[in-house]
């Protein structure tokens, strides 16, 4: 026990550790997350008034983003299920990563469920009568924090066993690994339920929802841990197999495939029955009686998928700066799609056919952008201990610089070998 | 480094104290305001207060009954082109044109139904009924009209009003309404209204 | 220690630990100073000790209630200085409440609207309404064509028709099935409820409501003390807190015992009927049994206990073929005479 404390508090002196460039990066991180703790406090004294949501808009970039996020935390499972399932071994370096991601988007995820609450100081409530197994938003609540759980869980396990210089007893985190793969398909699934089971709501009363929910995350999850791959890889003396970008590089294409695919199953449903309930999409893609807000965004958004598809499917996707464009434009692409293109749309006109238009204000985004670099503090300061204790360079062992195998390497059977060096440092992600 | 950093979070928090205002208005903005509205647009009152069972009117001070004059003076056309009295009357009542459709020629106090028998002014109602059968049907059931007091028919308090409590025998259709104001957005709408 | 100081930074000179020091004071400065709105609170509005810990409406014992109504009495008189008489009516037995709405007689003068926002103790900065009136163009049901804002000098319009909307009480009401905190439930005499003091504010309710009959306090509800209507109960019209939810409750505070809710008394044409579906001899059993009702999205299946209905003949203002020899627009009997 007393170790642990002592891990912890080592782990906690490392992330305040780096050169400039870390340095400047999470001062940065830390400004923004500070501004959006000032906005929310503005928010919590006045109450959601201080956001761009009204009765007709009820929810809007939170829940967006909220939306978002749990598909990148559910994208993780896209390594996993290769490294466990598949025994695919460049992957299994690269696993943690994708698990550290899952910890800091459900943590962002809780954040954003959090500042959406008209009355955070009874979320006590939840505890104490809680609607399970009727209210999906119950289920919600359950599935994000199992699966916080569990990957807090394999992920501190195999940092501490690694520190420690243990070789990882697979009775203690595979059965948890493929709990979690399961569960990942579940909080996305239980996500889109979330939406999906509203009758009242014609544009995401669709069976559709869930798995184009997953589709997407599972696009724009790897194509997020690739961009802080290359990062890495480029800023740091970390190392990224090339084999390893080659495989999230296909999982990406095919899931964008998939996503665009059931976009356009979505869009011919919704338009070419011209039934009544494709109100919504109409205002979304086309706008409505001369309310087009959203009309460039989902038009920006198809196109940045589009693009970064054609850029996937062509030999530019093969590049360094093609694939890392392709991402990006995917990323970003994805999180219209998703957080605005499905959130808002929704309310659009409301189920008394009003149409009142949702603008964000400045406070709300700057909540959003104060969670969003919090969440990257946490995903940074994750990786940045996680690197030099996998590479043996931050161990319980006084003795000087024993190179420890990293520890599914070991639990792999493979050679203990590793391509940290001593001043290896995390920068930006 | 430190320095920096130091002096960095210093103008963050000096900039928080400072810089960004957090009163009421400037992080809600203006908020939609509900106009007021006058107490009696909203009276519960009925619209009108039908005529005593038996009439009277109170002339210069005396109450008088409908007798009172018209048992002197007599009026043997069945159509008044020209009224001496009651000249505020404006007959509007489908094809009812004649004043004894209603009222009894020779007892005033009393109106009269089709078959000539009389019947008090506190049972309006049964004349109406002669003419507007469903709505009769209707409203001794409650379906048309309205009722106060209780949504109890077994209740004490429980009042249906009668026909003459909203409608003027002499022009029963209802006259028109101004509405009242419309919501008014908390966030101000880039048109006036929907366009159509 | 870790032979490796970047990983293990234990070099700390005076100097270092001296900026480092400063780094951290200020770092813990601007923290407090991003916190520094919170001192606009209102300690009025933080909940007290045994707010804070008042069960929920179920759970709590007849004491409890009668605590909790009298935190609300306290409220009120230390915010408006009114006497307010809270009271906690109890469903009655054998009644299940029902509402009926003519559309042939609604004139769309939005009386029920405003009559709702006093009764029911409303937010008037920002303003909030239960009621929404609908102008729906003759020949659909379809909302989505309707408008709810119109201003017009006389209504009714003689091309629409007027179609007035609010919680519709549903016999399986999403807005309950998906409470996190089951804030919201229906009550024995079919009107579903909201526990202000229980709701977390979620609004989800509000995006599964299929007649976007709920309303969410943005901000602390607005009233000016001579628009307190102290008449008042805890499930429906008692002041609400900022960041909940609330909506129409068929004015349980005066149905329950006995009267009509204020939305009927306001009406002037008598479009609005109320009463007990359970007792055939009731207003709104004669008219399921014997009128053209229909409710509004019935595809939804939620079985609203919010009726429309509309009589036989043509509606009064409209095109019939007879209304322009004898309808008031054009008073022809003048001219016979």
């Amino acid at each position: 026990m007393r170790e642990y404390l002592r891990f912890l508090s080592r782990c906690f002196r490392v992330s305040f550790v780096g050169d400039w460039r870390y340095q400047a990066w999470m001062a940065g991180l830390t400004t923004v997350a500070l501004v959006g703790l000032n906005a929310y406090a503005k928010q919590l004294v006045w109450g959601l008034g201080a956001t761009g949501m009204t009765d007709e808009v009820s929810w809007g970039l939170y829940i967006g983003n909220f939306t978002f996020l749990v598909g990148m935390a559910a994208a993780a499972v896209m390594l996993v299920i290769p490294v466990y399932v598949y025994k695919n071994r460049e992957l299994s370096d690269l696993v943690i990563f994708g698990e550290l991601l899952a910890v800091a988007a459900i943590f962002m995820c809780l954040g954003f469920v959090t500042v959406d609450l008209g009355r955070p100081d009874r979320f006590l409530h939840l505890f104490q009568r809680f609607n399970f197994p009727l209210s999906m938003l119950a289920w919600d609540v359950l599935a994000l924090n199992g699966y916080l759980l569990l990957n807090l869980h394999i992920c501190g396990y195999l940092i501490y066993c690694a520190y420690r210089g243990r070789k990882p007893s697979k009775a203690f985190y595979v059965p948890f690994v493929f709990v979690a793969i399961v569960w990942a398909i579940s909080i996305h699934t239980v996500t889109a339920f979330l939406y999906v089971g509203l009758g009242g709501r014609p544009f995401w009363n669709s069976a559709i929802i869930a798995p184009r929910f997953l589709a997407s995350a599972f696009a724009a999850g790897p194509a997020f841990l690739i961009v802080c791959l290359w990062i890495l890889d480029r800023l740091t003396n970390y190392e990224v197999p090339r084999a390893a970008i080659t495989t999230l590089r296909r999982i990406v294409t095919v899931a964008l495939l998939i996503n665009l695919f059931l976009l356009a199953c979505e869009v011919f449903v919704e338009f070419y029955t011209g039934s009544s309930h494709g109100v919504s999409a109409r205002y979304l893609f086309f706008g409505l009686h001369g309310h087009s807000a959203m009309v460039p965004w989902i038009w920006t958004a198809i196109a940045l998928n589009a693009t970064a598809l054609l850029i996937l499917m062509t030999p530019v996707g093969r590049h360094e700066f093609g694939l890392n464009a392709a991402c990006l434009m995917m990323i970003v692409g994805i999180w219209i799609e998703k957080g605005m293109g499905l959130i808002v749309p929704a309310f659009i006109p409301t189920p008394l056919g009003d149409i009142v238009e949702y603008t964000p204000t400045t406070n709300e985004i700057l909540v959003c952008l104060g969670i969003w670099s919090a969440g990257l503090l946490l995903f940074t300061v994750l990786v940045r201990v996680t690197i030099p204790v996998l590479a043996g360079r931050l161990t319980a062992d006084r003795s000087p610089a024993p190179r420890h195998p990293s520890p599914r390497r070991l639990a792999a059977g493979e050679e203990p070998e590793s391509r940290l060096q001593p001043r290896a440092r995390m920068s930006r992600t | 480094m430190r320095l920096l950093l130091a002096g960095l979070w210093f103008a963050l928090a000096a900039w928080f104290l400072l810089g960004s205002s957090a009163g009421r208005e400037d992080v809600l903005g203006e908020l939609a305001r509900a106009p007021k509205i006058n107490p009696l647009e909203l009276s519960t009152e009925p619209l009108r207060f039908p005529l005593t069972d038996p009439p009277h009117l109170t002339l210069g001070g005396v109450e008088q009954r409908c007798s009172d004059c018209h048992d002197l003076f007599s009026s043997r056309e069945p159509t008044p082109t020209t009224l001496l009295q009651h000249r505020g009357i404006v007959l509007d009542h489908g094809l009812n044109d004649r004043c004894y459709n209603c009222h009894s020629n020779p007892e005033r106090t009393s109106l009269v139904l089709r078959d000539g028998s009389e019947v008090p002014f506190g049972e309006s109602t049964r004349l109406c009924a002669q003419c507007h059968g469903t709505l009769f049907r209707d409203w001794e059931r409650g379906m048309h009209g309205k009722t106060l007091g209780s949504w109890d028919p077994a209740s004490p308090d429980f009042v249906r009003l009668q026909c003459v409590s909203c409608h003027d025998p002499h022009a029963p259709a209802f006259e028109s309404f101004t509405p009242l104001p419309g919501p008014t957005p908390r966030h101000p709408r880039p048109q006036g209204g929907r366009p159509r | 220690m870790s032979s490796t100081p970047p990983e293990d930074p234990q070099d700390l000179s005076r100097r270092g630990f001296l900026q480092a020091s400063a780094a951290a004071v200020g770092g813990a400065s601007a923290l407090a100073a991003a916190l520094s709105p919170l001192r606009e609170l209102d300690p009025d509005d933080l909940p007290s000790i045994e707010s804070f810990f008042q069960k929920h409406y179920r759970e709590m014992t007849a004491e409890e209630r009668e605590a909790a109504l009298e935190r609300i009495r306290e409220s009120v008189a230390k915010r408006w200085e009114v006497e307010a008489e809270v009271s906690d009516p109890s469903p009655r037995d054998g009644v299940e409440f029902v509402y009926a709405l003519n559309v042939s007689r609604c004139i769309g003068c939005r009386k029920c609207v405003h009559a709702c926002v006093e009764e029911n103790n409303q937010s008037r900065e920002p303003e909030l309404q239960y009621i929404r009136v609908l102008e729906m163009p003759r020949g659909t049901l379809d909302v989505e064509k309707s408008d709810h804002h119109y201003e017009r000098e006389e209504v009714p319009d003689r091309g629409h028709f007027y179609l007035p909307v609010q919680c519709h009480q549903c016999a399986d009401p999403p807005c309950v099935k998906v409470c996190p905190v089951e804030a919201t439930w229906q009550e024995p005499d079919g009107i579903t409820v909201i526990d202000y003091d229980w709701c977390i504010g979620c609004r989800y309710c509000e995006a599964a409501c299929p007649y976007w009959a709920r309303r969410f306090n943005y901000s602390k509800p607005g009233i000016d003390r001579e628009e307190v209507n102290p008449d008042m109960a805890y499930l429906s019209n008692r002041p609400r807190p900022v960041g909940v939810v609330e909506k129409c409750t068929f004015c349980l505070h005066r149905t329950r015992e006995g009267r009509m809710p204020a939305c009927l008394e306001a009406c002037p044409v008598g479009a609005r009927k109320f009463g007990n579906v359970l007792d055939p001899q009731s207003e709104v059993s004669w008219i399921l049994r014997t009128k053209r009702v229909f409710v509004l999205k019935e595809d939804v299946g939620t079985l609203p206990r919010f009726f429309y209905y509309f009589d036989e003949r043509y509606p009064r203002g409209g095109a019939a073929p007879f209304e322009e020899k004898t309808g008031r627009d054009a008073p022809a009997g003048e001219e016979r005479r």
